[in-house]
């Protein structure tokens, strides 16, 4: 089979494209041919952040528009809007997460409820997500396979390593990313070394953006755009993983956490149901119930049992998970499955290129409105000529305009309009 | 919210207050036998005798301020926590609790309240966390009825007339009572598809309805919002209207319903991801005993097998209308298995 899985920026370290590129890569291996399609030509950095990325074969969208795929996928939800480009006999989206939580932009939120609004093949990790999909396009088919472990970048240790000394905490995620909840993280963190618990801090992050956090005015050791195949070495340094990010789709940090034999604590967010339980392999609270992390940390901290119990529970979690390639295959299962049975909805091709064209074409409003400042008026009036006009409509409100306006009759009015758009259009 | 089970010396758990909190109880549980004891004219013994003759082994009171010291001593189980589920404001009413609450105290083990604490009476209270009153989603519809177009207002957070009116010609409205029933309510938010709210504090903090309309698939409507910490997300969950646009912005779900389905599934999803009852009752006696005694509650724990979910091939296309046996298939039934 022929699969293109279309991308956004896949030469940048994201927990996204490395769910992208494992089953790339491994459909591959197993004889299948997996194509990236780019919005344009990429330019990869070295050292790689995945190893496999050079091994994918690339594309530009322009360059696949004479390629006949299979099956193509959209990832992110902008490349939803790109499918219509490629010939595919199937037409899916690989759907992480619901992307619309990702913007605070209105137009965006809408743009991205759209993807969802034709019978694609729908390829999703969570439970919440098939629930969510299913309910709201019951026309079209998902395939719900939960993400792998990577054993090769996260291989399970044999046991939860020994420490002794100050529990060590790890904060993981990019500073600038709201729902991250990174800054609300490190706030968490310094109330606590405010109430006394005792503790270490380090900070994995993908881009620090810069920050250099402090927690009970000690630095907080940051370990800064890391491979991923030695990302398993910053986990197993630190005993517990705080993460109280907003927005997840399967919630992958945990899990590499507990491959290490560390434990975590986060929100009740999107994703932990798949294999987090509070009080056996992990603690989670409401994000309104955000204070209680202090107790947990405090607990963690004084009670080495329980630490242990949650440790010990993680790594258990961790070795009994599902790995990329009993995903994967399931995935190519899933995808043979259809293609032997015929099925295809590539009869969806021209709505795709409609939607495609309004969303295009409304983004372009939006983008000129907003060029154009708050004004209302009409998006493709530059801003020089908004202050002439501006200018005009006061002048026709003021007094003796308006006195002149009563005298003249509205059938001259009228004819006079007329005569000067002619002449003006 | 997927938690630990339960010590197996916890079998029976009573839930205790005014017949109006029956809807924030769980009509069942996975990880319990549970039973909600209803207080009638504020005669308490009565509810408290009848849950120690069923033997509750932990005991969960509404209003906890309510109760006398003689009446706190008798709230049977090994375990009791009062919940405050509006907020105090009488230094009288945390004076009491105090005197009722603490690990010496014969009352209450531990209380919640609903949000931060604000005044330092509150603060030296044994506060165990932070929960304002959930919802039982067991009670609710077991999916989004995305059909349903019906309009509710209630009668105390309603828009003004003039905009009421407006609504009228957009779609049939139904007023909810102030004075309706716990039943009457829950016939109003079946029948509906949205919540129109208008309100100026902060939604679900005095008032459950907003909660318990999204716990319904409902499309909550208003001109204000949540408590920021609740993480119910405006135009993702619901829709924060504050302009007093209401005619504009009811139309709009009108004429283009299918852009507001994703609203409706992901604040039902949201209450039961955050605000389930079941679940949130449960880590609230998980962690009742987890913090009073460690080391006892690491003794109790009975031995687990890791909770990794079976791996699931192709789900087929769903081709039965939006609801119920669907959802309940994907997430519920997962959710109720303990391990």
């Amino acid at each position: 089979m022929k699969i293109g899985f279309l991308v956004g920026d896949i030469a940048n370290i994201s927990g996204g494209s490395n769910v992208i590129l494992e089953y790339a890569s491994r459909l591959q291996d197993l004889g299948h041919e997996a194509v990236l399609i780019t919005p344009g030509p990429v330019k990869l950095t070295y050292p790689l952040w995945h190893p496999r990325l050079a091994d994918l074969p690339r594309r530009s969208v322009a360059e696949a528009e004479g390629e006949s795929f299979d099956f193509a996928l959209a990832t992110w939800w902008i490349t939803f809007y790109d499918l219509w480009r490629v010939n595919a006999r199937v037409y899916g989206y690989l759907n992480q997460s619901l992307e619309s939580r990702f913007h605070a932009e209105r137009h965006y939120k809408l743009l991205n409820r759209q993807t969802y609004s034709l019978p694609l093949l729908f390829v999703t990790e969570a439970k919440w997500l098939v629930e969510f999909i299913q309910t709201l396009q019951p026309e079209g088919r998902t395939l719900y396979v939960q993400n792998g472990l990577s054993r090769e970048h996260f291989p399970c240790v044999q046991a939860p390593p020994k420490r002794d000394g100050k529990l060590r905490v790890l904060v993981e995620g990019p500073w600038g990313v709201g729902f991250k909840g990174v800054p609300e993280t490190f706030e968490v963190l310094e109330l606590a070394a405010k109430e006394g618990v005792q503790f270490e801090t380090g900070w994995l992050a993908s881009s620090s953006g810069g920050q250099k956090p402090t927690v009970g005015g000690q630095p907080v050791q940051v370990h800064e755009r890391i491979p991923i195949n030695q990302v398993h070495q910053v986990y197993g340094q630190y005993d517990v993983l705080l993460k109280l990010s907003r927005v997840e789709g399967m919630f992958g940090p945990p899990l590499e956490m507990f491959s290490q034999g560390g434990t975590a604590i986060t929100y009740t967010v999107t994703g932990t149901d798949e294999y987090m339980v509070h009080g056996q392999n992990s603690l989670m609270v409401e994000p309104y119930n955000h204070r209680q992390i202090v107790q947990f940390l405090r607990l963690l901290s004084t009670q080495p049992a329980y630490l242990a119990h949650l440790r010990a529970n993680a790594l258990a979690t961790a070795k009994a998970f599902t790995d990329w390639e009993s995903s994967t295959r399931q995935v190519a299962t899933g995808l043979e499955a259809l293609h032997t049975e015929g099925w295809t909805n590539s009869h969806l091709r021209p709505a795709l290129a409609a939607m495609s064209s309004m969303h295009g074409h409304w983004l372009d409003d939006v983008w000129r409105a907003e060029r154009g400042g708050s004004s209302p008026l009409h998006p493709y009036v530059g801003p020089g000529e908004q202050v002439l006009l501006e200018r005009y409509r006061q002048f026709k409100k003021s007094r003796p305009v308006r006195a002149l306006q009563k005298l003249v009759s509205d059938d001259l009015k009228k004819s006079l309009r007329a005569r000067l758009t002619r002449v003006l259009s | 919210m997927r938690i630990h089970p339960p010590s197996p010396t916890l079998q029976r758990v009573a839930f205790v207050g005014e017949p109006a909190f029956e809807p924030h109880v769980p009509v069942q549980a996975a990880w319990a036998q549970v039973r909600f004891f209803p207080v009638t004219a504020g005669q308490w013994e009565p509810a408290l005798d009848e849950a120690r003759a069923w033997g509750a082994n932990a005991t969960l009171v509404f209003r906890p301020q309510d109760l006398t010291p003689e009446q706190a001593a008798r709230v049977p189980g090994t375990m009791s926590v009062g919940i405050i589920p509006a907020p105090l404001f009488s230094t009288e009413e945390a004076q009491k609790l105090a005197s009722l609450s603490g690990p010496d105290a014969k009352g209450f083990r531990w209380l919640t309240y609903l949000e931060t604490p604000a005044s330092p009476e509150l603060s030296r209270l044994p506060l165990l966390q932070t929960l304002p009153l959930p919802v039982d989603t067991a009670r609710c519809p077991s999916g989004p009825r995305l059909d349903l177009r019906r309009m509710l207002v209630p009668d105390w957070a309603s828009p003004s007339p003039e905009a009421l009116e407006l609504l009228r010609k957009l779609g049939p409205v139904d007023v909810l009572s102030s004075h309706a029933t716990p039943e009457e309510v829950t016939q109003a938010l079946e029948k509906a598809g949205t919540l129109v709210y208008a309100s100026r504090d902060l939604m679900g903090r005095f008032d459950p309805l907003p909660l318990l309309a999204m716990a319904h698939g409902l499309l909550v409507v208003a001109d204000t919002v949540f408590p920021g910490d609740w993480n119910i997300e405006p135009e993702d969950e619901f829709l924060y209207r504050p302009d007093g646009q209401w005619g504009r912005s009811l139309d709009e779900v009108f004429r283009m319903p299918v852009s507001f389905r994703a609203v409706r599934i992901r604040a039902w999803q949201k209450m039961r991801e955050a605000f389930d009852a079941s679940a949130c009752f449960q880590r609230v006696l998980h962690d009742a005993y987890l913090f009073a005694d460690p080391v006892a509650h690491l003794a109790s724990l009975a031995p687990t097998r890791p909770p990794v979910a079976v791996p699931v091939a192709v789900e087929a296309s769903v081709p039965e209308a939006l609801g119920a046996e669907k959802v309940q298939r994907l997430t519920r039934a997962r959710a109720a298995v303990t391990h």
